[in-house]
């Protein structure tokens, strides 16, 4: 039974306490980065109202009021030898493609794809086609940016983060009724045109 | 001259035309495709919402992973329901695409939509489609890139 013990307690632990300092100490600046997010999304949020039409440049201002703090996060992942924007960009993808698969429960033993079937919800069906849209863009911007993203795929990501971010805020307010249902599909439908163009 | 019957139509240039030489037929009727691609485009982005819903009626009645098929199967089977509810000219781009290697298209789909299973919902092939048709570049090629994909097919059968 010691034996089992010292297997179950040393077996693996180097490696592990290794790792695990690693993720904790870059845990720290993406918790900041998740935080300061929250407080834009909160921000901007308050202030749309039901006007959405200036949801995106409202976003862009308050990542420019923000931006200090973002670089200082940015600057420590960077000196802990992570690529911020690479990291963030892979996992979008993979984030998407966690979504995509439509097996996520959605509550009485249905997925996202039989909602996606049963609900005729043109609000669920707006966001369908966005997180498609932004699948497909960021798959395509992260072979650009394999080694070091050039300045116009750097452009691109900068333009669907704030489309991305306007998506979230206008899902928001149409859930927190402050927006009815035909203002979030126009929308929404804007997004999904401004996300697709060139 | 090219048989065109395996994708639903038999276009007759031999008439318009009134030549013999099997080169003058064959452009015809690649020129009558390329026009007819960039209807089926155009009113495939026009009557999307339609076309979600026949998707949606057409395959809610089966349930989960059932529901999922390889993406040339999903544009036979949508070719033969458009063809059913009337629309023609979309039911020739689907039938065009389940019996063509389109190059450009595959290539980007097995890049994103097949990166999540070799085989796809239904409703996210549709939308996978709108969004890669909503982008100009692709949208402004894809008649060309068909009828280069023809071609290549008819050459590789003579």
């Amino acid at each position: 039974m010691a034996g089992e013990a010292a297997v179950a307690v040393g077996l693996g632990a180097f490696v592990e306490e290794y790792s695990t300092q690693r993720v904790n100490e870059l845990i720290q600046p993406y918790r900041r980065l998740q935080v300061l997010r929250r407080r834009i999304l909160q921000g901007v949020e308050e202030k749309a109202g039901e006007d959405v039409a200036k949801i995106a440049s409202n976003i862009a201002t308050a990542i420019r009021q923000y931006a200090t703090e973002i670089e200082e996060a940015l600057a420590e992942l960077r000196r802990l030898g992570a690529d911020p924007m690479k990291a963030s960009l892979e996992s979008a993808v993979e984030e998407y493609a966690e979504v995509l698969r439509l097996d996520i429960p959605v509550g009485g033993g249905k997925t996202l794809e039989d909602l996606l079937y049963e609900s005729r919800d043109e609000v669920l069906d707006k966001l369908h086609e966005i997180m498609m849209a932004l699948y497909m863009e960021y798959v395509e911007i992260n072979e650009k940016c394999d080694h070091g993203c050039p300045p116009e795929a750097a452009q691109k990501l900068e333009k669907l983060a704030t489309l991305e971010l306007a998506t979230y805020i206008i899902y928001k307010l149409f859930q927190r009724q402050k927006i009815d249902k035909k203002t979030a599909v126009t929308a929404l439908n804007e997004i999904v045109d401004k996300i697709l163009s060139e | 001259m090219i048989k065109f019957l395996d994708v639903g139509y038999l276009i007759n240039c031999r008439h318009k035309i009134k030549q013999v030489d099997k080169l003058f037929v064959t452009s015809c009727v690649l020129k009558v495709i390329r026009h007819k691609i960039k209807k089926g485009l155009h009113i495939f982005l026009e009557k999307f919402e339609i076309i979600r819903d026949f998707v949606k009626n057409y395959y809610s009645t089966i349930s989960g992973k059932r529901r999922r098929r390889s993406p040339k199967k999903i544009a036979e089977e949508m070719a033969q329901l458009l063809e059913h509810k009337g629309y023609a000219d979309i039911a020739f781009l689907f039938r065009v695409i389940a019996r063509y290697y389109i190059r450009g298209l595959e290539e980007h789909m097995e890049e994103t939509l097949l990166q999540l299973s070799s085989k796809v919902s239904p409703i996210n092939y549709i939308v996978y489609l709108r969004n890669y048709f909503k982008k100009q570049r692709n949208y402004l090629v894809f008649p060309d890139k068909v009828v280069d994909s023809i071609k290549k097919s008819y050459n590789k059968t003579i």
